[in-house]
C-alpha cells in the first residue's frame, strides 16, 4: 500500500506507510513513534480500511502487518493455529486445508485480507450462523501497546478463564487499543460435504414463516440469509439459480452426505409450495459454493467503491422485519443474517444525499429495535454525516463513556487509531 | 467489622426486615464455597429485584462496604466468598424465567435461576440451554456468567461465554444497564470482558440466553480402558479423525471406584480409565458417527464397550459422571480439585506427572477430566483438619498447575481463580498484564467494593 491510496481512504495525510518483518521491529518502530508522539493506523491488506471513522489527526503513519506473515503453530492434533497478524486468509485456508481443517470463518471481503485485520475489525459472513464469530473462534492474542510493550491474552486452550478475558475487548477494536501480532483461533475439520437450499418468497411474512421454521430443525445449517427484493433480483440476473420470487432465503448446510440428504429433502418439504410457498432450488456441493462465492462477489466485493455500506444489527426474531422495512428504501441493496440479526444495506450510487438516508433508515428501524452504523464509506460520505451531526456508530452514551475508560488504560496518549472507533474513540 | 445500625436499617428497608441475615450462625453458611477458602460476611441481603440490588449497591459504595454476589456458593475457586466481609447480595429469590422466543432463538432469565431449570422450561419448546456445568442442578447462571462455565457438553457447543447473548448488570456505581438485549452492540466486547469475570465488575441480574433446538438423536457410550494412556490416546484421535462428539468425558481407576463405592452405577472396578462418550445430531448420521467413535476406542484397545440402550441406561452412565466431585468428597473430608486446561494431546504426559505430583507428596489423587477439551481436575482428597497434610495438598495442585503452564495449557479452565488461585496468576501473566487487568477492574470499579481481592496476586 502506498501513502497516496492510504490518503485517498483515510481523508487525512499519511506520512509513511511502514511495514516491519518481525515483532522486535513492530516494537521498536511504536516505541519510536510514540516518542514522537506520532499517531497511527495499523493496517493489513487494507480491504478494509474503508471501516470505521477517519482519523482525528491532522496526519497519521500507517503500520502495515504485511510483513508478519508466517503461520507460527499449526497443531493438528488439538484443532488450533497460531498466526501472526499479516498471514492471508486465503493462505492460511490453504495451509490448514492440507490437514482436512479450516477455520470456519467466511471472508466475504477476498482471501487477501489478513487475519489481524479480520480480527481487529470482527469481521465474518454469512457462516456465522453455524459457527460463530470471531469473538467465538479466538482464543488468544499477542500485541504490541503503544508504549512499545509486548503483551498476551488467553492462551491455546478452547477452555481458559484465567483472569479477564481481555482478547474479547481487542477482538473488534479496530486497531485502537494495540497491534495485533499473533491470534490462536480454534479449528474445525473440514466438512465432508455441502449443500445449498436457494428458496423464494412472494411476500416477506412467507419468508418470515420459513426462516422460524429453519430456525426451529435441528438440521445442519450454517447459514441463513435473506435477502431483499433488489438483492433477489440482482442475484437472479447474474445468472444465479435463483427460482422467481420477490425475496430469497439462502441456507447453506454441511455435514455428511446421508445427513445433508435427508436435511435438504425434510427442508425442501418444510419450506415448499405445499407449506409456506417458497419455490427451492437445490444446489449440490460444487454448485453451492459457486453459489456462496457469487454472493461474495455481488454483495461485499464493491466496498471499496460504493457509496456506502450500512451495518444492521438487531434481535434475530426481527431479521426479516428489518428487510422488509427496508424495501422503500430504493437506493440500498439490503440483505441479512436472518439467524444472527445482522444484515448490511449497500448504497452504490454517488448521487444519494445520505444524510438524509441515514435519518429514514434509523427511524424506519428504530420500532424494530435494531440499530444502523455507518460501517464503511468514502472519507466523503463520512464527513457529510458528521457535519450533519450524526454519529456513525449506534451506542449509548453510558456505555461509550467506560469504552473511552477503557481506551485511556491501553492508549493513554491517543496515539493508535484516533477518533476511528465508536464515539470517536 | 460489624454491621453498622443505620446501614442495617436501611438495607431491611429495601428488601424487607426479613430478608436480612444478621444472626452468626446465619453468616456462616455464607461464608464459604466448594473450596477451601472462608470469609464472614456482616449481612446477608436476599434480593428480589434489579431495582432492589441497584438500591443495594448504592448503598453499599456510598457507605464504602464491600460486596459480593451469591448464586448457589458452588464455586471452586473461592468465586463468593466475602474475602473483606461486608454484604453477600444473594440471588436465589431471582430465578423466574422471563420470556421464551424460540423465533429469536432466545430467552431471558433472572440471574438467580438453576441452570437446570432454565433446560427443563425450554424442553416443551423442543429447545435447550447447551452449557451444563456438572453442577446445573444447583448452580445458577448468574454463577455460571461470572466464571465462564463449562461442562460434559461444551466439547461441541462451546462454554458459557458462547451462549450468553446479553446481560441486564448492575455497575459498582449503582446504575443499570443492558448489555445485548437487542443484538450486537457497537464498540468494544463489554458482554465479552463480563463473562468470566467472577462478579468482580457488577452484578448481573438478568442474562439472554441463545437456545438451540434438542438434537434429533442422542447415543451414549461407555468405553472401558485398561490404560489411561490408550483412553487419552483415544480421546485425541476422535478429535484428529475429525469427528466431534457431544461429550468425551473421562474417569481414572480412583475415581471410578471411588464412584462405585458410593452409587454403584456400573463402572468396571478394575478398569483404569472409562470414556464418557456421547454423539447427537441429526438421526441420518447419527450411527455412522457412533460407529467410528468405537472403532477409534477399539483400535486404541478399549476392552469393552456399552452402548446405553435406552433413556434409564443413559442417566445412569451419566449419574457417575456427574455425581464424581460429590463422591470424591465423601471418602475424605476435604477435596481439592485442580483445573488446568493444557492442549488435549498433552492429557497423557501431563497424567503421569500428576501420578507423579501425587506420589511425591504421599496423596491420593482421582482424576476426572473433560478430556474432549484437554480440561483435567484431579481431585486430590485429604484432610483439611490436618495442617501439615493440607500444606502438601496444596503444594501439590500448585505443582500441577505449573506443569498445565509447562505444556502450552492454563491454571484454569472453567472453576476461575478466585483466592484459590491469585498466585498462580503470575505463571501466566507478567506484571504488564497483571497490571492492565486491574486497570480494568478499575474503571469499572474505582473503589474496590465489587467482590474485591479475587483473581490477583496478593504475594
Ligand atoms: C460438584 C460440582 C461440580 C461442578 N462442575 C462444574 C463444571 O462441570 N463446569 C464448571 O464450569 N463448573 C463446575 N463447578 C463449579 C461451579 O458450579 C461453577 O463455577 C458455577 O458456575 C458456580 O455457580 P453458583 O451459582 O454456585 O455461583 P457461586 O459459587 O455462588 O458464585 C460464583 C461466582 O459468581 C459470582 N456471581 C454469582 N452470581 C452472580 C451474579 N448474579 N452477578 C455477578 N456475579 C455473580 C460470585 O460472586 C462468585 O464470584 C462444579 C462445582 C461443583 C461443586
Amino acid at each position: 500500500m502506498t501513502a497516496k491510496e492510504a490518503e485517498a481512504i483515510l481523508g487525512v495525510e499519511v506520512e509513511e506507510v511502514v511495514a516491519p518483518e518481525t515483532d522486535e521491529a513492530l516494537a521498536d518502530l511504536v516505541k519510536n513513534l510514540a516518542k514522537e508522539q506520532r499517531r497511527f493506523v495499523v493496517a493489513g491488506s487494507g480491504t478494509k480500511l474503508r471501516w470505521g471513522d477517519l482519523p482525528k489527526a491532522p496526519s497519521v503513519t500507517v503500520v502495515q502487518t504485511t510483513g508478519l506473515d508466517q503461520i507460527t503453530d499449526h497443531d493438528p492434533a488439538n484443532l488450533t493455529v497460531s498466526v501472526q497478524s499479516g498471514v492471508r486468509y486465503a493462505a492460511l485456508q490453504r495451509a490448514l486445508g492440507e490437514h482436512g481443517q479450516w477455520l470456519p470463518l467466511d471472508s466475504p471481503w477476498g482471501g487477501d485480507a489478513t487475519l489481524g485485520g479480520i480480527v481487529a475489525a470482527a469481521a465474518c459472513g454469512p457462516r456465522r450462523y453455524g459457527y460463530g464469530a470471531p469473538r467465538d473462534l479466538v482464543l488468544g492474542v499477542r500485541l504490541v501497546l503503544p508504549d512499545g510493550s509486548q503483551v498476551h491474552f488467553g492462551g491455546k486452550t478452547v477452555k481458559n478463564v484465567a483472569g479477564y478475558d481481555v482478547t474479547k475487548l481487542l477482538v473488534g477494536s479496530y486497531g485502537t487499543l494495540g497491534l495485533l501480532t499473533e491470534v490462536t483461533f480454534r479449528l474445525r475439520p473440514l466438512p465432508q460435504e455441502e449443500r445449498s437450499l436457494v428458496l423464494t418468497f412472494a411476500t416477506p411474512d412467507s419468508l418470515d414463516v420459513a426462516v422460524e421454521a429453519v430456525l426451529r430443525s435441528p438440521d445442519p445449517v450454517v447459514a441463513v440469509e435473506a435477502l431483499g427484493t433488489r438483492a433477489t433480483g440482482l442475484l437472479r440476473s447474474e445468472g444465479a439459480p435463483v427460482p422467481d420470487g420477490a425475496y430469497l432465503l439462502a441456507l447453506r448446510l454441511e455435514g455428511t452426505r446421508p445427513v445433508l440428504q435427508a436435511a435438504v429433502d425434510r427442508l425442501a418439504s418444510d419450506l415448499g409450495p405445499e407449506a409456506v410457498g417458497g419455490k427451492a432450488a437445490v444446489l449440490e456441493s460444487s454448485d453451492s459454493a459457486a453459489f456462496w462465492n457469487k454472493i461474495e462477489r455481488l454483495f461485499y466485493s464493491g466496498w471499496q467503491q460504493a457509496k456506502a455500506v450500512l451495518k444492521l444489527r438487531g434481535p434475530v426474531r426481527n431479521a426479516v422485519g428489518v428487510l422488509a422495512a427496508l424495501e422503500p428504501v430504493e437506493a440500498g441493496l439490503a440483505w441479512v443474517g436472518a439467524g444472527t440479526g445482522v444484515g448490511y444495506l449497500k448504497i452504490d450510487s454517488p448521487e444519494v444525499d445520505l444524510v438524509s438516508l441515514f435519518r429514514e433508515v434509523r427511524s424506519v428501524l428504530g420500532p424494530l429495535r435494531a440499530r444502523v452504523d455507518l460501517l464503511a464509506a468514502d472519507p466523503a460520505a463520512k464527513r457529510e454525516l458528521s457535519q450533519a451531526g450524526i454519529p456513525l456508530w449506534s451506542v449509548s452514551d453510558t456505555l461509550l463513556a467506560r469504552m473511552r475508560d477503557v481506551k485511556k488504560i491501553f492508549d493513554p496518549g491517543n496515539l493508535l487509531a484516533p477518533g476511528r472507533f465508536v464515539g470517536g474513540i | 467489622m460489624a454491621l453498622d445500625r443505620k446501614l442495617e436499617k436501611q438495607l431491611r428497608k429495601i428488601v424487607g426486615k426479613r430478608n436480612v441475615l444478621t444472626l452468626p450462625e446465619q453468616l456462616t453458611v455464607y461464608g464459604y464455597d466448594a473450596s477451601l477458602d472462608r470469609g464472614q460476611p456482616d449481612a446477608v441481603v436476599l434480593v428480589d429485584s434489579t431495582e432492589q440490588v441497584a438500591q443495594i449497591v448504592r448503598l453499599a459504595t456510598a457507605s464504602g462496604v464491600p460486596y459480593v454476589a451469591r448464586g448457589s456458593g458452588t464455586s471452586l475457586s473461592g468465586g463468593p466468598v466475602p474475602a473483606r466481609g461486608g454484604l453477600v447480595l444473594e440471588m436465589s429469590r431471582m430465578a423466574r424465567v422471563e420470556e421464551i422466543d424460540p423465533r429469536d432463538r432466545s430467552a431471558v432469565v433472572q440471574a438467580g435461576i438453576f441452570n437446570l431449570k432454565i433446560g427443563e422450561a425450554l424442553k416443551p419448546y423442543g429447545f435447550t440451554y447447551a452449557p451444563d456445568p456438572a453442577s446445573q442442578k444447583v448452580s445458577t447462571i448468574g454463577g455460571n456468567v461470572a466464571e465462564n462455565a463449562g461442562g460434559p457438553h461444551c466439547l461441541k457447543y462451546g462454554v458459557t461465554s458462547h451462549h450468553v447473548l446479553g446481560v441486564e448488570v448492575v455497575w459498582p456505581d449503582g446504575t443499570v444497564e443492558w448489555l445485548g438485549q437487542d443484538g450486537e452492540e457497537a464498540g468494544y466486547d463489554l458482554l465479552g470482558l463480563l463473562i468470566g469475570s467472577e462478579g468482580t465488575l457488577g452484578v448481573v441480574t438478568r442474562v439472554k440466553v441463545k437456545i438451540v433446538p434438542l438434537p434429533e438423536a442422542v447415543k451414549t457410550m461407555l468405553a472401558v480402558f485398561d490404560s489411561l494412556t490408550d483412553a487419552a490416546d483415544a480421546v485425541s484421535e476422535i478429535i484428529g479423525e475429525g469427528i466431534l462428539p457431544a461429550t468425551l468425558e473421562m474417569m481414572d481407576r480412583t475415581t471410578i471406584q471411588v464412584v462405585e463405592d458410593s452409587m454403584a452405577v456400573g463402572y468396571p472396578r478394575d478398569a483404569e480409565a472409562v470414556l464418557v462418550i456421547e454423539v447427537d445430531g441429526p438421526a441420518a448420521g447419527i450411527q455412522v458417527e457412533a460407529d467410528a467413535v468405537a472403532e477409534i476406542c477399539k483400535r486404541h484397545r478399549a476392552r469393552e464397550l456399552r452402548v446405553a440402550r435406552d433413556d434409564a441406561e443413559r442417566d445412569r452412565l451419566w449419574a457417575g459422571r456427574r455425581g464424581a466431585y460429590g463422591a470424591m468428597t465423601r471418602i475424605q473430608p476435604s477435596t481439592m480439585v485442580a483445573d488446568g486446561t493444557v492442549p488435549r494431546t498433552k492429557l497423557p504426559y501431563v497424567l503421569k506427572r500428576v501420578a507423579e505430583i501425587a506420589d511425591k507428596y504421599g496423596l491420593t489423587v482421582g482424576n476426572l477430566l473433560h478430556a474432549g477439551d484437554g480440561n483435567l481436575h484431579p481431585n486430590i482428597v485429604f484432610d483439611a483438619s490436618n495442617p501439615e497434610e493440607k500444606e502438601r495438598a496444596l503444594k501439590a495442585s500448585f505443582e500441577i498447575l505449573e506443569v498445565c503452564v509447562e505444556v502450552g495449557g492454563t491454571i484454569s479452565g472453567e472453576h476461575g481463580i478466585g483466592l484459590e488461585k491469585r498466585n498462580a496468576m503470575r505463571l501466566l501473566f507478567n506484571e504488564r498484564e497483571l497490571e492492565l487487568m486491574r486497570q480494568l477492574k478499575h474503571v469499572f470499579d474505582p473503589q474496590d467494593l465489587c467482590n474485591p481481592d479475587k483473581i490477583f496476586p496478593v504475594a
